[in-house]
This record gives C-alpha cells, structure tokens and sequence, in this order.
C-alpha cells in the first residue's frame, strides 16, 4: 500500500512538474524534452490504473512519434522561439479566473467527496479480472468497435495526406526542352515570308 | 494519514485537473510561440486521457479505455496537421509568433 502510494505521488509530481517546465523552460529543445519526460510518467499513472496497453501505446505514440514531431519541426524552422512570457494585461488575467474556479472545485472533491464504485454488472462494457488488459480491450474493439477502429484508421490517413499536400511545395514552371513539341512544330507557325519593299521596311 | 495512502479516484482525479489547468493556463498566457501552444494541447490531452482512464478502472468499465485509444488518435492527427500548418505558415510568413498572426483573417 506505502510502495504504491509513493509510487503515485511520485509519478503525479513529475508529471506536473515536467509540464510546468515543459511550458516554461527557456530553450524549446528542453520544453520538447519535458513533454517526453511528462508523458513517461503519465504512461507510469496509466500502469498504477492497471491499463497496461494504453501506456504503452502512449509511450510508442507520444516519446516515438509526437515528441520527435516536434523536435524535427523546431529543427527545421531555424527561427528563434522565444519561452513563455508572463507579462500580466487585462485578458492574461481571464486563466487565472478558470484556474480559481477549477481549483476551488478540486477542493471539493479532495474535501467530503466519497465515491462508491458500482457492481460488475452495472457497467457497459465489464472487466473481467481472468484476461490480461491488452487482451480486454482487444476484444471489445474489433468486435464492438470496429466500425470506429475502421474510422480512426481513416482519419489517420487524412492527417498524413494533409499533412504531405500541406507541406509539399509545388515547383515552379521551367522552361524545359520538350523534345515531341520542337519535332511536331509547323513551319508556317515559326517561319514568315515577307516581300519587303525597297526603302520601306516591313 | 489513511487518506493520503489509500489511492483513491479522487487522487487522480486531483491530478487530472492540474494538468489541464496547467495546460490551458499555457494557452491563454502564450503570445509568442505557436509550437509550445501545440505542447499545451498534448498536456491537455494527457490529462483528459488520465481521467478517463482512472474512471474507467474505477468503474471496472473498459468503454473510457477504448475511448482514450480514439483520443490518441485524433490527437497524434492533430498534432501531425498542426505542425504542418506551422511550417507553411513559417514558409509564408517568417515567423511562428501568435502576435503576427493578425494575415490570417479572413
């Protein structure tokens, strides 16, 4: 119960820290590198939760795919990135309001509020304690969620055509030698015979 | 002291609003640099993603893991057409800053 307990407040306050950090460190390198840091150890909450998959597959997606993004964008735009100002004008103070309220109602929950976790039977897609979490979540999204598994596959390759038809630069027209209009090409079109009088010119 | 051992929803939960505070408080104060505003809405995702999934093992429900798979999808597109964007806009423009983003209207 203590291990799992320091488990947890250990891996809460590295998440957070790394996100404060991650939004107010100075060079951007190290904010990309915080946000990989940040999502090691949310994939860390997400195994103390028991949903052993999705932190992997956070951690493959995330710290391979998402976080390299970044870093190859920052890379590639050779401009300077400035960190995260905190110059306080009048509508810089509108977060600082949600803040207020989020966090009195987190101290609502922290204070009185007790949660009673229902039966097995009342929920829509039920545990079952015998199969391991990968193979759970297996078997409820290709059978009963396949059409949207179908979708989301579908809209990941939208992203990456989007992504491709954004991002290519379409070449100017040149002038090239185009060998079958240079043979097909008329006399009569490039050629013009003129009887020029003396003294006169055309 | 048994309140703070025994991990319960609400600790999760604690930390699932953090991080979204965190993460929309990195939106609205951020004028300068679109890219960390694009790290903000991957916090805000995390913490969207940990919130489902703490009520989904407390509710012995798989539904919000299957949710959060859907979430990580959009999301990875997102970030993917996102970045995209930055980088014609930087083509365009020169410059990545919120505040220079006044051409885009209309």
């Amino acid at each position: 119960m203590i291990i799992f307990a320091g488990m947890f407040y250990f891996f809460a306050g590295a998440v957070i820290v790394s996100a404060l950090l991650t939004l107010f460190s100075r060079v951007p390198v190290h904010s990309a590198l915080w946000l990989i840091f940040m999502f090691l150890n949310g994939a860390g909450l997400f195994v103390l939760l028991g949903s052993e998959l999705l932190a992997m597959i956070f951690v493959i997606v995330y710290v391979g795919a998402v976080a390299v993004l970044f870093l190859f964008v920052m890379m590639m735009l050779k401009t300077r990135l400035e960190p995260l100002k905190m110059k306080v004008k009048w509508y810089k103070r509108i977060p600082v309001l949600i803040g207020f309220f989020f966090g009195s109602e987190l101290l609502f929950v922290l204070s009185g509020w007790q949660f009673i976790a229902p039966s097995l039977k009342a929920s829509y897609v039920p545990f079952s304690l015998e199969i391991s979490n990968t193979e759970a979540i297996g078997n409820v999204l290709y059978t009963q969620y396949s059409v949207l598994f179908q979708i989301a596959g579908f809209i990941l390759l939208c992203s990456m055509i989007g992504a491709i038809v954004l991002t290519k630069r379409i070449p100017r027209e040149r002038y090239h030698q185009k060998v079958s209009d240079q043979v097909l090409e008329k006399k009569k079109n490039r050629i013009k015979l003129c009887q020029v009088d003396i003294g006169k010119g055309v | 002291m048994t309140q703070f051992l025994t991990i319960g929803l609400s600790h999760y939960l604690c930390v699932g609003g953090i991080l979204f505070i965190i993460g929309l408080m990195g939106i609205c104060l951020n004028r300068t640099n679109v890219i960390l505003m694009l790290m903000a809405v991957e916090i805000i995702l995390l913490a969207v993603s940990l919130n489902f999934i703490a009520f989904s093992a407390f509710l012995f429900d798989l539904m919000g893991q299957v949710f959060v798979f859907f979430i990580l999808t959009v999301g990875a597109a997102e970030t993917a057409i996102g970045l995209a964007i930055l980088v014609v806009f930087f083509r365009n423009q020169g410059t990545v800053s919120v505040q220079d983003m006044e051409k885009l209207k209309g």
